[in-house]
């Protein structure tokens, strides 16, 4: 077809779903490109620019880019509020229900969603440790490559998996407030099992043997690992290890994402959550939550963490009947969450 | 030849409300069918359940000869639906929106699509939000068009139309239809388009058809007579199960008639009137007689078409 006036650039996308994804996200893709980026290069300018001893500098940054840090887990965030993003920038102003009147099947949509993320995030880490190699040469320092290699594995293996993890919950519920906490919920699971787990052992006082401390000390740090967007990273090959746990959980939600996504009636698309089994986890949430408060102002000496939770444990099970009977009420009368197609 | 659309004991429900009830319906290949019914009468679901994007809770739904599941997007290569307020990409412009269209349909006329922007002075740098409600239509009906479907669910098309483009459009569509053998269902509230472009109709009330057939069969089966009298009326003449409604105005009373009228004619002429003769009745005089005996009120019914 001859070229005419107002063909868009993108005009070499010759798939029409592809075209469509990046036509309707892609200053959102950008955009998070360039805020995942922003804080590296920040850094490594700031090392370059900085008066003096600007060898030892960089070493650091090279060295702690190689064990990574906060930033890692940073930019893993970003990855899942991209996802979120990408999908109500659609329901919003892309017109994804007219999308899918047309010859558009619900898997080629997501699956563009999933390929343009998994591309964004892949590109910037690419990017960065091409930057920080090229770096680590230039400073005399070719072996951190090895390191950053491995913690590149890891950190994109993380920000996928809290990317499709995002895309999936976003697969499952039709609002933007539920799928957040779901993937925060996803992401900080690990770090509350450490913690109860710490408390309720470690943390209570008890004496555990020396050696069976030191091993439950080492699992603790291994379930601390388990999130991912957890701050550093497991060294070595146990990083390899972890990023083939997050490629297993990319993989595996991305096929419920499918799964979800393809088995939801149109109807229900601006309902918090598309299957109704799903308030369940609602009042649950709500029920520990509020399960803790009045637990903490109820025995207000409770003595430990260990002690707190299974107090919030027992107040929490009358509190999700109550909280599933206030919520069906509040929903036959005046809630209202959304509008039927 | 089979029909574009089949559907048998269809039901859809809606949070435990019903909004179609066990439905029948068939329309022929290469007929426009027009689609008539009050606000939340089950228009739209109908149609999308004849796009495949809504899944019945009961019944089946053949679509072109196949039969509709839950993935149905390969079909809709083939049925295009437009409805006003359906959600567009508001932030493409024009011409990426046509890019778009132009990737996805296998049939795309391109040609087609640029002189029918043409003669509606689109242009095709413009951001499709900056269009009047009546200018997006217009795209999405020029989309319809290039995309050369074989069935075309149309749903209020021509709302926030002004006259001109109103009526270009329509000509278009009868065109393509006469042209490709497009089978065309028109829901609507706008009567007189079904008068004028359909050869067969629907009447849809509270999820279920309370009327169905060609647009002549339906206007051969109920008549309108005036009837003309020097004196008062019996209380007793127009107690008649025939008799849809009498519409008094003095000594002349506009009567419906359901069946054949000749017998009737002949009752009141040997009950003294003066004059008996029939009158045009339009479709919009049908379809609330039909909603009245149904339990709608004249005046909702009034309002509604």
């Amino acid at each position: 077809m001859k070229p005419w006036l107002g063909m868009p650039k993108g005009q070499w996308m010759r798939d029409a779903v592809s075209f469509r994804e990046w036509r309707v996200n892609r200053s959102l893709y950008i955009a998070a490109a360039a805020v995942m980026l922003f804080p590296w290069v920040l850094m490594l300018l700031t090392s370059i620019g900085g008066p003096g001893g600007e060898l030892i500098e960089l070493r650091a940054v090279i060295g702690d880019n190689a064990g990574l840090g906060p930033t890692n887990g940073w930019i893993t965030v970003l990855g899942g509020l991209l996802a979120l993003g990408v999908f109500w920038n659609d329901r919003s102003r892309g017109g994804l229900d007219g999308a899918l009147e047309g010859p558009v099947s619900r898997r080629a949509l997501l699956m563009a969603k999933m390929r343009w993320g998994i591309l964004t995030i892949t590109a910037v880490w690419v990017l960065l440790f091409v930057i920080l190699a090229l770096v680590a040469v230039g400073i005399g320092h070719a072996g951190f490559i090895g390191p950053l290699v491995i913690a590149g594995v890891w950190s994109v293996s993380s920000a996928v998996a809290l990317y499709v993890a995002a895309v999936a919950f976003g697969a499952a519920m039709g609002s933007a407030f539920f799928t957040a906490l779901a993937s925060v919920l996803w992401v900080t699971l690990p770090r509350i099992v450490e913690s109860v787990a710490f408390q309720l052992t470690l943390g209570s006082g008890r004496r555990l043997p020396l050696a069976t401390a030191e091993r439950w000390q080492t699992t603790l740090t291994d379930i601390h690992w388990f999130s991912v967007a957890t701050d550093g990273h497991p060294a070595g090959w146990a990083a390899v290890l972890y990023a083939a746990y997050f490629a297993a959980w990319a993989v595996f939600l991305g096929w419920r994402a499918l799964v979800w996504w393809e088995r939801t009636p149109m109807e229900r698309f601006h309902d918090p959550f598309y299957y109704p089994q799903l308030w369940n986890f609602w009042y649950a949430f709500l029920a520990i939550l509020s399960g803790m408060f009045v637990a903490a102002l109820a025995i207000p000496n409770v003595g430990s963490q260990g002690r707190l939770d299974i107090a919030a444990l027992v107040f929490g099970v009358p509190l999700w009947f109550l909280w599933r009977w206030t919520w069906r009420r509040l929903s036959r009368s005046a809630l209202s969450w959304g509008h039927q197609t | 030849m089979s029909p574009a659309i089949a559907m048998s004991g269809v039901t859809k429900v809606y949070g435990g409300k019903i909004a179609l009830d066990h439905v029948d319906w068939q329309v022929q290949a290469g007929s426009i069918h027009g689609l008539i019914g009050a606000n939340g009468a089950g228009k739209t679901t109908l149609l999308r359940l004849a796009l495949g994007t809504l899944w019945p809770d009961r019944g089946r739904i053949e679509v072109l000869g196949q039969q509709l599941g839950i993935e149905n997007a390969a079909l809709r290569q083939k049925v295009h639906y437009v409805a006003t307020g359906r959600p567009l990409p508001v932030h493409f412009r024009v011409g990426e929106w046509l890019h778009y269209m132009e990737r996805l349909y296998k049939r795309w006329d391109a040609e087609r699509a640029k002189r029918l922007l043409g003669a509606m002075e689109m242009d095709v740098k413009a951001l499709i939000r900056s269009l009047s409600s009546g200018q997006q239509a217009s795209l999405q009906l020029a989309g319809a068009i290039a995309a050369r479907p074989e069935l075309l669910l149309l749903d209020e098309p021509t709302n926030g139309m002004d006259l001109v483009v109103k009526r270009q459009v329509l000509q278009l569509m009868m065109d393509m239809a006469a042209a490709e053998g497009t089978t065309m269902v028109l829901a609507t509230h706008n009567i007189e388009d079904v008068e004028r472009l359909a050869d067969s109709l629907s009447i849809l009330y509270r999820g279920r058809f309370v009327l169905d057939g060609s647009v002549d069969s339906l206007k051969t089966h109920m008549h309108r007579l005036q009837v003309v009298t020097g004196s008062r009326w019996s209380d007793t003449l127009f107690d008649n199960p025939q008799i849809a409604h009498v519409e008094n105005r003095g000594q002349v009373a506009l009567v419906t008639v359901e069946g054949p009228a000749e017998p009737l004619m002949a009752h009141f002429r040997a009950a003294g009137a003066l004059l008996v003769e029939p009158i045009d009745i339009d479709l919009a005089e049908i379809f609330r007689l039909v909603l009245e005996k149904e339990g709608y009120s004249r005046e909702a019914v009034a309002w509604d078409a």
